[in-house]
């Protein structure tokens, strides 16, 4: 009696909690939605001369003009590129003459190490000076590239308002977002497919078939890539910047693909077949003999649901989930991230050695989305039984005896 | 190491290859306790791991006294950590190795 009612005050807590989870992350992103109307007109504010008000022309585009002179004495042009995350906002100072005079990020939603490489290999300083009468390119920076490439696509798209004002033509077309899409996409269907099967199949040769799997995810979506889905692609997609283009759609792919098996099949098949960091950590503890271990305690279960659920609610206020990722992902696969992260995975490989995948077991994110998504799909399949019972429950009499009767008609007829 | 001495320098040195000795000879008697048949390859991969890991900490420690604390840190977990693998792949090779030796035996 005690273990039912133990078992049904953890189900109403868990409710809670879910129903609880999704109005936080709305109400993080509603407070993100007015901290970054204030904060985008005060960096507009800055990018004005001294002593300069400014004025609003038409979308994208501004004026910048002494207060006691009316005449435009600079020009503000508003453009966007599209990064990693999603679209990345720069605002460029123009002159009379077409130069470029100062450049802001108003926006990224990039990983921030990857936006820092791009400004310490001083980008943004290559485009002071430049004239916006041609199109504007300099070089990406290496380790960089998508970055650089958004900030350069949002520059030029930054200058076409002012160009259409000052020369009368623009030089930039709307790019479409089908064009993101690269060859490693289709391969992560592919990919996704073979683990369908392999999870299905009975072929005696289905653990070898696995690693082959893991291991080719491990060269393609870890080492060549880096693209495997993480709290910040759940973020992308929450915050719906995906809908006007990522620079890299393989691990959006991946999540949506793994999430909709889930909730279709209860299975997880990404942790098993796919995920490179799983992969990993398998190799390692083939080489050092790991031993399988669970861990019980409460404390496992929901200390990786309140981190994502922080870091998700973080990236919605702040408009950019990937900054608030904290897997070592980006530093096993590509040496990107903090200090803080590096000692995170340096840990992590070497308890590999010993433990068998102990980031999937302690504070992997995407246990705590398939926690989430399979509690959520028996909630509503609950639900649905018991409105299908009061239904069944509150039904006449005389409806029965109705279809009854019209049953033994129609057997009459026949 | 020790700047305010002229004596401590070289004793300090002396000890830690005196202790070098030791440490070479207790992993030699582990070695045939268990049984692991080291001949000439197995010490030369066992002495190179030895080497490049006390290379590493010398390295990362001197990256660190200079001031370049980002660079040491990253040096000592980068490098300690394939070193970390490569010994435990190490000795993963000489087991596997006495267990077949035994097998044919």
């Amino acid at each position: 009696m005690k273990k039912k009612q133990r078992k049904q005050s953890k189900q109403r807590f868990e409710k809670l909690a879910s129903v609880g989870s999704i109005l936080l992350l709305i109400l993080a992103w509603y407070l993100g939605g007015l901290r970054i109307a204030d904060s985008q007109n005060g960096l507009l504010n800055d990018l004005l001369a001294d002593g300069n008000s400014l004025q609003a022309i038409s979308a994208g585009l501004y004026q910048g003009h002494s207060k006691s002179d009316t005449q435009a004495s600079e020009w503000i042009g508003i453009g966007s590129g599209i990064g990693y995350g999603g679209p990345m906002e720069v605002a460029l100072t123009v002159s009379h003459q077409g130069e470029i005079k100062r450049v802001a990020v108003l926006s990224s939603k990039d990983t921030s190490s990857y936006l820092e490489k791009v400004v310490q290999g001083k980008l943004l300083d290559k485009l002071l000076g430049q004239n916006i009468k041609t199109s504007i390119y300099v070089d990406a920076i290496s380790g960089a590239t998508l970055s650089s490439n958004a900030l350069l696509q949002a520059t030029n798209a930054a200058a076409d308002p002012v160009r259409k004002q000052l020369f009368g033509f623009t030089l930039t077309e709307p790019a479409s977002v089908i064009l993101n899409f690269r060859w490693l996409d289709i391969v992560a269907l592919l990919m996704f497919a073979l683990a369908v099967w392999v999870s299905k199949t009975r072929h005696p040769k289905k653990s070898a078939f696995n690693w082959a799997l893991l291991l080719t995810s491990m060269g393609l979506f870890g080492f060549y890539s880096a693209s495997l889905f993480s709290s910040s692609t759940m973020g992308i997609f929450a915050s719906g910047a995906w809908i006007s283009g990522l620079g890299n759609y393989t691990p959006l792919i991946l999540l949506l693909l793994s999430a909709g098996y889930i909730i279709a099949y209860n299975k997880n098949i990404y942790c098993q077949s796919l995920c490179p960091f799983g992969a990993a950590q398998e190799c390692l503890a083939k080489i050092g003999n790991a031993k399988a271990t669970t861990f019980k305690h409460d404390f496992f279960i929901w200390f990786p649901r309140v981190i994502l659920l922080a870091a998700l609610c973080f990236g919605g206020y702040f408009r950019n989930p990937a900054s608030f990722s904290y897997e070592p992902f980006g530093i096993m696969f590509g040496m990107v991230g903090s200090l803080y992260l590096f000692v995170l995975t340096v840990l992590v490989v070497i308890t590999s050695l010993l433990i068998r995948r102990p980031w999937c077991r302690s504070l992997c994110p995407i246990n705590a989305m398939t926690d989430f998504l399979k509690f959520n799909k028996n909630w509503a399949k609950q639900i649905s039984k018991q409105r299908q019972k009061s239904r069944s429950e509150r039904a006449p009499e005389g409806t029965i005896i109705a279809t009854q009767a019209s049953a033994t008609n129609r057997s009459e007829a026949l | 190491m020790f700047p305010q001495s002229t004596v401590l320098d070289p004793l300090f040195w002396m000890l830690l290859g005196a202790i070098q000795v030791l440490l070479f000879a207790g992993v030699n008697q582990w070695a045939k306790e268990h049984q692991l048949g080291m001949n000439w390859w197995k010490w030369a991969l066992a002495g190179g791991w030895w080497f490049s890991f006390v290379l590493t900490i010398a390295g990362a420690f001197t990256l660190l006294g200079e001031n370049e604390g980002n660079a040491g840190w990253y040096f000592l977990g980068f490098a300690g950590t394939l070193l970390v693998i490569a010994g435990a792949g190490l000795l993963k090779v000489l087991l596997v190795l006495r267990d077949k030796s035994q097998q044919l035996a």
